[in-house]
């Protein structure tokens, strides 16, 4: 579904990814994990377009979509949460999903009904701004908005940041069944290892820029190798 | 009740001007963070529109139906030819919209002549209203300023490009990041100023001197209107003007114009002291 290539990026003249190689199946949850500077934001940044790439390869469906707009790959299919979840405080939450529904490809704009199945807490929200939800609820609405595009892709960082642990626990059962029910590929990048592990079917480990490991989430599991490349 | 009518609709014109002018300037400052110095020029593009007009025989109201027209016509040769590509560069915007401010005075001034130039109202004479006798066409401004301000809520509230643009002004990467064509929503955003400000231009008009100049009135105020009321919201622009303009004429009616100007820029300052944002930010 996505298929990244020898992916280089940099903010000005300081170079962030040097040479990032990875693939994401269909219907795969996909742990991206590394200590704190080592380019995960910046990878996914450059996934959707905020961040141009200087060299590479993104392959999304069999598009190479390096160097488009970030409207046009939202549209080919790639949804982005970002850390501290970017919703529009101002907006109410059935104006951010609609927003969300513009990368639709069938261009109907309307707001699928899955979301609410998944979060049907937004139901109950639809009228309030976006800004007075609690930090769980704003996540959920991220998450919800980025489905309303359809995407075959979802870009997730740090979804468990400032968040309750009740409600992490959910977040990563919700992100299981959004995976496995409508196909979507999932990239998770995450610092609490415990959700990572048990919500991915596979683990990538990034160190200065590149991918320094890959395996299955029980190899990580091994004291020895998270601390060998996450240092805890 | 003699005295008191006529000051409130005599406020109620200087809002409405400030109003209509400073909304454009309020969305590009707000949406885009373009501080346009050639907006007042939009103001004069529509004011020359209705005495080319009126001069070549047409009348007052096939000139506000032309004017949004070619205000939106130069605007979007200013975005895509200028203003584009200077986004990331707050200051170099500053500089190229005051040269292209320039340039169209200049042009103005070799094409029709540095003298005032004729331009008249659809309607002349006073009529009553609330027990006084106020002029026509005033009435008319304030209402037709009332219906911009009216359909521009609209627009933003209730249409799916009002949405867009309210997403873009709040956080436009991840507006651009939902499928958002951004820069699509900039230069819209930017023509629909431009002919908000064009319409302003027919309005004032025949209530002021038409000259190539005449922009640069209208700017200054309309900053104070967006700063204090706030950048990128119509409450912000409704409270600015209300603010500028109300206190304006009220002092104008117990000091010297020189003095009340000055009064109003201290209230603007001590008001942006304690809200920097403005009265009512975006």
């Amino acid at each position: 579904m996505l298929k990244v290539s020898n992916l280089h990026a940099a903010y000005s003249t300081v170079p962030v990814l040097t040479g990032v190689d990875c693939e994401l199946g269909k219907g795969e949850v996909l742990a991206l994990l590394g200590r704190n500077g080592v380019g995960k934001t910046t990878f996914m940044k450059a996934l959707i377009g905020l961040l141009r790439p200087t060299d590479g390869r993104v392959e999304l469906d069999g598009n190479a979509i390096q160097g488009l707009p970030p409207h046009r790959i939202a549209r080919l299919g790639m949804a982005y949460v970002p850390q501290g979840r970017g919703i529009f405080a101002k907006l109410s939450v059935r104006e951010n999903l609609l927003v969300g529904t513009r990368a639709q490809r069938d261009g109907t704009g309307t707001i699928p009904d899955d979301v609410f199945s998944y979060f049907p807490i937004l139901q109950e929200r639809l009228g309030q701004a976006g800004g007075t939800l609690s930090g769980g609820e704003q996540q959920m609405l991220a998450i919800a908005r980025a489905l309303c595009g359809h995407p075959d892709v979802l870009l997730l960082d740090e979804p468990s940041e400032g968040i309750q642990p009740s409600i992490v626990q959910e977040l990563g059962r919700i992100i299981g069944r959004i995976s496995e029910s409508s196909g979507t590929s999932v990239l998770l990048v995450e610092q609490n290892i415990d959700l990572a592990l048990e919500t991915s079917g596979r683990c990538l480990v990034m160190e200065k820029g590149r991918i320094v490991h890959e395996g299955a989430p029980d190899d990580l599991r091994d004291e020895a190798v998270l601390s060998k490349y996450l240092a805890i | 009740m003699e005295t008191i009518v006529p000051l409130v609709l005599n406020a109620l014109t200087l809002i409405s001007i400030f109003m209509i002018v400073g909304l454009g300037l309020a969305i590009i400052f707000g949406l885009m963070n373009v501080i346009n110095l050639a907006h007042g020029e939009f103001v004069t593009i529509g004011a020359f529109t209705l005495s080319f007009v009126q001069a070549m025989g047409g009348n007052y109201w096939m000139a506000l139906l032309l004017a949004p027209f070619v205000g939106a016509a130069v605007g979007f040769a200013l975005e895509r030819l200028i203003v584009q590509h200077l986004y990331t560069r707050p200051m170099a915007t500053i500089l190229a919209t005051w040269g292209v401010s320039l340039m169209i005075q200049q042009v103005l001034q070799i094409v029709f002549g540095s003298g005032p130039q004729q331009a008249s109202g659809p309607i002349e004479g006073s009529v009553e209203f609330l027990g006084t006798s106020y002029p026509a066409y005033r009435l008319l401004l304030i209402s037709f300023a009332a219906a911009i301000i009216a359909g521009v809520v609209f627009i933003f509230r209730k249409t799916r490009f009002g949405l867009d643009l309210r997403a873009v002004i709040q956080n436009r990467d991840m507006a651009e990041a939902q499928g958002i064509n951004t820069r699509r929503v900039y230069t819209i955003a930017f023509c629909g100023a431009a002919a908000i400000a064009a319409i302003a231009g027919v309005l004032i008009a025949p209530l002021t001197k038409v000259i190539a100049l005449m922009g640069a009135s209208y700017l200054a105020p309309s900053f104070f209107v967006v700063i204090v009321g706030g950048a990128g919201s119509i409450a912000g622009v409704a409270a600015g003007s209300a603010v500028v303009g109300g206190l304006e004429t009220v002092l104008n009616y117990q000091v010297p114009v020189t003095v009340s100007q000055a009064v109003v820029l201290v209230a603007a300052v001590v008001i942006v002291r304690f809200k920097p944002r403005g009265l009512i930010p975006a």
